[in-house]
């Protein structure tokens, strides 16, 4: 048969036109911050200090050096103790914000999410001032010192609660009633029905949480810098050897040995969500708790504790850093917060925070939503938009600190005409959002996917060009998706400091790095001021967000569908 | 006099499936034409296709005489009613049928007036201001049509219009839609799975199959006259009994004589033959000639008359009938499940078709 004389191409409208130069712009986008500055890293582990190619060289001079080798060790050994302390306290907690009628549950999801908006410099900060040297709690430590594994384990578990308690709250509340009354129709026993309802539900969720858990403790920097004292681990190592001994080769090293556990974590991750998907149907009926007095009354007293040390923590910080001298001078004042006392740029680092994190959310909640429009919507391009889609997900693979360092290499190298953007705010943004892009391209990709699929056909039947259908009808019902995007990239970019650490000019320094600098010249009082500080801004813009967005839904609630009652 | 749309030769592969397998078809000006065939049968994607918003491995489109086969949909000439009617949620009803509208260089004015009309005309006179959820499906199903009218398109097409309504706002709307194409004059597309639907509705019929045109006719043609087992199955009611073409040309269904057609089958052929439960009359089981005795096994009320299910006597195996009768049939036989009766065959209503 002759395809080739029959087959008409069909002509690309305008439109495909531009959706695929917006896939090529995001393929390109891609492939400059975030592939080719990887493969600068990679390239780099190879190489001598005077750039030579020396083979394994690094690698094996990186494990047979105790020293360096001790602390993927002590690591593994950090990021498992974590996990296996976090994964029972998170799953009961979230047991009890969704399977419990235990009073207050808003309250208490709400304060199990405060560490979010804290660098996770605060809770080792907060640390040093209750079990440090001169703190105030330190005999409950029974001589054991808190600057060590103690101290980053106690530091972790606080900052990485959250998520894991969203993460399982969200698996726990995906129960069908369905399947419960069936359970009892058919006189199941208890053990049973736990055997083979609620755990097969579970247990994707739980080894998902143990995973991205376990590859945030290793990749996180914030707390083992604070209170790691003596006690080296890789995020610290990649730190010491960069910026203290200037060591890119070794750096790389450690760089790609940090990957290794962050890309398993993400292909595991990978195949338990494919594994996933046929739990839920659209048809499951939300489960319903049966009451149960002595199940609440237990669980109230276990959420209790675990947010009391919460807030305990928080507030030892914020309170630290209005104590005049720590332990001399026990009166409050505010000369924690004048920081010109402690570090030459004063308040500078916090303007620049504030100017970072509106950079990321304007920049990156339009590139991402147009972006993953882009993906969804370009016909027949599908080695492109494929090979973007994969990109989109990459950086879950990559830890911040590791994206920060290939950003230097790759950036720093005489021959990149794009030097100059090294230590530039717009580029310090760049980071932030590639670092996290992939949460946000989901929250996207999900808000579109809900859409009519045909929106886009019945526009160009009507004639009207996408890019109207986009500003008329697409953007404004994903527009509480935007605004989570806009938020999430704000509070993200505040608080974050492992993407940053390697890439910021002493003029450009933000907050959440200025406490790095300000603890480790030994001013923890003002560290923790810098910290409160980012802390109260946070959580400002939470409410002026939470503003924004109700407004938002009420002018829609005309037309939104308010299919959940 | 040129065809409304050409289509000539279209294929369409989805990797190894071919979902349009050479269409070839003519479509007249201000006719209704329903796509009828089961899911799958590549009805859909002949549709989209037709509109631009699939693109054809092979073949042409030609519609008023151009070939369109290149052209994107934003190119062509044509309104779509989606199944799911893929109306914007927040814009109002007005804004919804005006959104072709704004783009097509009308006035506001003119505009205005335009959305006015075709509101009275769907019957949604004062609803303009309203946003689609507070509507009832059969009103978003109306405001779709009128905004895939709004433009004055020379090619309407429907893809199952109607299946997301209740069944009796569907039989409502089947004739309100056929009257406004009447009124409009309007060439339609409708692409349905239901067969009565299309039997009620459509100017021509084309059934299809596996990505193929089984017939192309109009309603009373493919409902009286299937030209393959697939037509004689999918349309209506259907009997099949396993048959034998006899050496008179006869069936010979277990034994049981069946006169049917039977040219070009050659003696012996294992054949189907097709009769509708209408075709077939109950007759005293002992009237002899023509009357094939049997038993009855069960009835189903069916409101109107009676379903009877009769096994046939026959030595090869006793062969299933369903038959048909109205209400006096039923008292003047005194049929009930267990008894004796005969089943009288239209003469010439029974079909052969050569089994596969």
């Amino acid at each position: 048969m002759t395809t080739a004389s029959t087959a008409p191409v069909q002509r690309l409208s305008a439109d495909q036109w531009a959706l695929r130069g917006l896939v090529l712009v995001l393929l390109a986008l891609f492939a400059l911050f975030l592939a080719l500055p990887l493969a600068a890293m990679l390239r780099k582990s190879f190489e001598d200090r005077d750039g030579a190619f020396v083979g394994l060289a690094n690698y094996v001079a990186y494990f047979s050096t105790p020293a360096l080798s001790i602390s993927l060790w002590n690591s593994v050994f950090v990021a498992a103790t974590t996990t296996a302390i976090v994964l029972p306290v998170a799953l009961a907690y979230a047991f009890a914000l969704t399977r419990s009628r235990m009073p207050g549950q808003a309250a208490f999801r709400a304060v199990v999410m405060v560490p979010v908006l804290a660098p996770s410099l605060l809770p080792a900060i907060a640390l040093v001032y209750l079990f440090g040297n001169q703190g105030m709690a330190r005999w409950a430590l029974f001589g054991h010192s808190i600057y060590g594994p103690i101290g980053i384990v106690i530091a972790q578990v606080f900052f990485n609660l959250p998520q894991a308690v969203m993460l399982l709250a969200a698996t726990l509340s995906m129960a069908d009633q369905r399947l419960y009354e069936s359970a009892a129709a058919l006189r199941t026993p208890k053990w049973r029905v736990w055997t083979t309802i609620t755990w097969p539900e579970l247990r994707f969720g739980l080894a998902s949480c143990a995973l991205v858990t376990f590859v945030k403790v290793i990749t996180d920097f914030g707390s083992a810098i604070v209170i790691g004292g003596g006690y080296n681990v890789l995020a610290t190592d990649i730190y010491k050897q960069v910026v203290g001994q200037l060591d890119f080769g070794m750096g790389a090293v450690i760089g790609v040995v940090l990957m290794v556990p962050a890309i398993v974590a993400f292909l595991g991750n990978q195949a338990i969500q494919r594994r996933q998907q046929a739990v839920l149907t659209s048809r499951s009926v939300p489960y319903v708790v049966p009451p149960s007095l002595a199940r609440d009354a237990a669980l109230l007293a276990f959420c209790a504790l675990v947010a009391a040390s919460m807030l305990v923590i928080l507030g030892v910080a914020a309170w630290g850093s209005f104590v005049t001298y720590w332990p001399y001078n026990l009166s409050l004042s505010l000369r924690n917060y004048d920081f010109a006392n402690f570090d030459p740029s004063g308040w500078a680092p916090f303007a620049n925070a504030l100017k970072m994190a509106g950079m990321t959310s304007a920049i990156g909640t339009v590139v991402v939503f147009m972006g993953a429009y882009a993906l969804e919507k370009a016909r027949g391009f599908a080695a492109a938009t494929s090979l973007a889609a994969t990109l989109a997900m990459m950086p879950l693979a990559v830890p911040g600190l590791v994206l920060g360092l290939s950003y230097v290499i790759f950036f720093n190298a005489r021959s990149n005409p794009l030097e100059p953007l090294l230590g530039t705010l717009f580029l310090m943004s760049v980071g932030t959002l590639v670092h996290y892009y992939t949460v946000c391209h989901l929250t996207a990709v999900a808000a579109l996917k809900q859409l009519d699929r045909e929106f886009e056909a019945a526009s160009e039947s009507l004639k009207v060009s996408l890019f109207r259908t986009f500003m008329r009808v697409t953007a404004p019902i994903c527009m509480p998706a935007v605004l989570e995007i806009a938020g999430f990239l704000f509070l993200a970019a505040m608080a974050s400091v492992s993407v940053l650490i390697f890439i910021y000019a002493p003029d450009t320094r933000v907050a959440s790095v200025a406490v790095v600098n300000i603890n480790d010249a030994g001013f923890t009082a003002a560290a923790a001021a810098m910290a409160t500080c980012i802390v109260l801004c946070c959580a400002a813009f939470k409410a002026l967000h939470a503003l924004v967005v109700h407004v938002v839904v009420r002018r829609s609630s005309a037309w939104r569908r308010r299919d959940e009652g | 006099m040129d065809p409304a749309v050409r289509i000539e030769g279209v294929v369409k592969r989805f990797g190894a499936f071919a979902a349009l397998d050479g269409i070839d078809l003519d479509i007249r000006a201000g006719e209704l034409v329903c796509f009828l065939g089961p899911s799958g049968c590549g009805k859909t994607t002949l549709l989209r296709v037709i509109a631009g918003l699939e693109r054809q491995d092979a073949g042409r489109i030609h519609q008023g005489g151009r070939d369109v086969s290149r052209l994107p949909a934003s190119q062509r000439d044509f309104g779509i009613v989606f199944q799911s009617y893929a109306l914007f949620p927040n814009l109002t009803v007005a804004e919804n049928i005006g959104y072709g509208l704004a783009n097509a260089r009308t006035a506001r004015p003119a505009r205005v007036a335009r959305v006015e009309a075709l509101l009275a005309l769907i019957g949604l006179e004062g609803s303009g201001g309203k946003y689609p959820a507070q509507l009832s499906g059969g009103q978003q199903q109306r405001v779709a049509l009128a905004r895939a009218l709004a433009t004055s398109p020379s090619l309407l097409l429907l893809d199952e219009p109607l299946s997301a309504l209740d069944a009796r706002v569907r039989l409502h709307l089947r004739g309100e839609i056929r009257a406004l194409q009447r009124r409009l004059g309007v060439t339609t597309i409708l692409v349905t799975h239901d067969q009565e639907e299309a039997l009620t509705m459509a100017d021509r019929i084309v059934v299809m199959n596996h990505g193929s045109i089984e017939q192309v006719g109009r309603p009373e043609e493919v409902y009286a006259a299937p030209r393959t087992r697939f037509v004689a199955q999918f349309v209506g009611t259907m009997n099949f009994l396993r048959a034998r073409v006899a050496r008179d040309g006869r069936g010979d269904a277990g034994g049981v004589e069946i006169a049917c057609d039977t040219a070009g089958l050659a003696p012996g052929t294992d054949i189907d033959i097709a009769i509708r439960p209408e075709d077939v009359q109950i007759a005293p089981a002992d009237a002899g000639g023509p009357v094939l005795p049997g038993t009855v096994e069960a009835l189903e009320f069916l409101g109107a008359g009676f379903r009877a299910a009769i096994r046939l006597d026959g030595p090869g195996g006793r062969v299933p009938l369903l038959c048909d009768m109205t209400r006096r049939e039923m008292a003047a036989h005194r049929l009930a499940p267990g008894a004796r009766c005969g089943a009288l065959l239209a003469p010439g209503a029974a079909l052969a078709f050569a089994c596969g």
